[in-house]
């Protein structure tokens, strides 16, 4: 079996992860909604290329295929990452009111906030959201990316939307505070 | 809200908050990753008529050509024997000239064993040409051919009493560390519903011999050769534990679930049309992923 160098080559690897990096990081940060974590998750994604180039390289779009690996790493990353800190929550029941009070202090401050109730969305959720809304993908390719039917990325974004919604659901409840006073009778 | 309203105010706040990536930080990991690469790599890539990793966007073309009435892999034997110099030149003959007639595929190359299995009549290789790779599976009533390529999508589908490679693949990477570093599993079905499936991957160089447990209780010695591991089987049955042999003695290592999860390949070609035609479609990628295509041939 032949073998080549790999390093010193060029290949076209190093102007690929140069050129997709920053997308892949981005996205993977929406994914996740860790950055640091991202950056693992990126790191792998490319490592997972980079072992795979001479194949890669070969395809249509390569760029394609790394961000439907960074999306499923991230996804994966996200359930990991939540079930550690419920797990770690649970086992830290030492200072559980100074937890709970943080907690609810971040809910209270955020619980308006589109950004927090993004972050509040399942994994899953949230990469279909990502994907259909900063990536601007059509559902097919969502479907795609994420190894499901378009029938899942539809329940799937639907449900993510509904959570959205909900969360939110207090701020347009007072929304209407406002235009209830152009109900208010004016005195004349 | 309306769906709109929220999706659009979505897409604004993800805009916003990508924007907060630090750019440098993309910079780190591709200059960590760059310097990361191996130093050498795998010179062929592993692909089974529906081959391919899970979830790469490889351009798999594959042909199929059957002659005659097909037995279910007669012959065939779980220890790989010693390939003869003749059978196997004749083989990487038979796959090369297969190679070339594959509308869209490499053309008239030369190819290069990398790793050769021989099993009773029947002989796998993996075959190297430059940048390109291939697998073959050649015996006395069956040649099949794969190749990755790049660009499109491709699809075919052939006719008469031949194997339907339609099926399944998928790369399972193992730790670093283990002894089998990474294998794909590619699964096919002859028409007459006798399948085959390849397993193709890399193995540490100390590696001296790889026995697979299969889901049926037997075990199939696969052909160990400078760091690659092939092996082929026709009874459908998946592997589920590698023996391996190095000079320090055997190990056990799990191979987990081989299957079409999610990013697995996954194939289901439908034979259509005369004996011995060959239909071929042909169609862009959608929206800028990946897409697969078989191609394949009877006669």
């Amino acid at each position: 079996m032949s073998r080549r160098s790999g390093r010193g080559r060029d290949d076209g690897f190093e102007a690929f992860a140069a050129s997709t990096t920053g997308d892949l990081l981005r996205t993977a940060s929406l994914i996740v909604w860790d950055p640091s974590v991202a950056e693992d998750v990126v790191q792998e994604c490319l490592l997972q290329v980079a072992r795979r180039w001479s194949r890669v390289r070969r395809m249509a779009y390569p760029a394609a295929y790394a961000r439907r690996i960074a999306t499923n790493l991230a996804i994966a990353a996200a359930e990991r990452y939540s079930t550690e800190r419920a797990e770690l929550a649970a086992g830290f029941d030492f200072e559980p009111v100074a937890a709970a009070a943080r907690l609810a202090l971040e809910r209270v401050d955020n619980q308006h906030d589109l950004d927090a109730a993004l972050g509040r969305l399942a994994p899953r959720q949230r990469a279909v959201v990502v994907l259909r809304f900063f990536e601007d993908l059509t559902e097919a390719q969502t479907a795609e990316v994420l190894g499901c039917s378009v029938g899942t990325v539809k329940s799937t974004c639907s449900r993510a939307l509904d959570h959205l919604r909900g969360d939110l659901r207090s701020e347009m409840t007072i929304e209407p505070a406002s235009s209830s006073a152009s109900h208010r009778k004016e005195p004349t | 809200m309306t769906n709109d309203t929220l999706s659009s105010d979505v897409a604004v706040r993800l805009r916003q908050r990508a924007a907060l990536v630090d750019p440098a930080a993309a910079d780190r990991i591709a200059a960590r990753v760059t310097d990361a690469r191996p130093r050498s790599r795998r010179r062929f890539a592993l692909a089974g008529s529906a081959a391919g990793a899970a979830g790469i966007g490889a351009i798999v073309a594959v042909a199929v050509t059957l002659s005659g009435a097909t037995p279910a892999f007669a012959g065939w034997t779980a220890r790989p024997s010693r390939a003869a110099a003749t059978d196997a030149a004749s083989a990487t003959t038979a796959c090369a000239n297969q190679l070339a007639s594959l509308p869209g595929g490499p053309g008239s190359v030369k190819w290069t064993p990398t790793a050769t299995d021989v099993r009773g009549p029947y002989v796998l290789e993996a075959l190297a040409s430059g940048s390109m790779s291939a697998t073959c599976l050649t015996g006395p009533s069956v040649t099949s051919v794969s190749f990755g390529s790049g660009g499109g999508s491709l699809s075919s589908s052939g006719t008469s009493s031949g194997v339907e490679p339609g099926g399944t693949s998928s790369t399972t990477n193992y730790a670093p560390g283990d002894a089998v570093t990474e294998l794909t599993f590619s699964s096919l079905d002859t028409q007459n519903g006798a399948p085959f499936d390849t397993l193709e991957g890399t193995v540490s160089p100390s590696v001296t011999a790889v026995s697979l447990a299969m889901t049926d209780g037997q075990s199939v010695q696969a052909t160990v050769n400078g760091g690659l591991v092939l092996a082929w089987w026709p009874n459908g049955s998946k592997p589920v534990a590698a023996q391996v042999t190095t000079a320090s003695g055997t190990t056990t290592q799990s191979l987990g679930t081989f299957g079409p999860g999610p990013g697995a390949i996954v194939h289901g070609n439908r034979v259509s049309g005369a004996p011995g035609s060959l239909h071929v479609t042909k169609s862009s990628a959608q929206g800028g992923l990946p897409s697969y295509f078989d191609l394949k041939k009877s006669m």
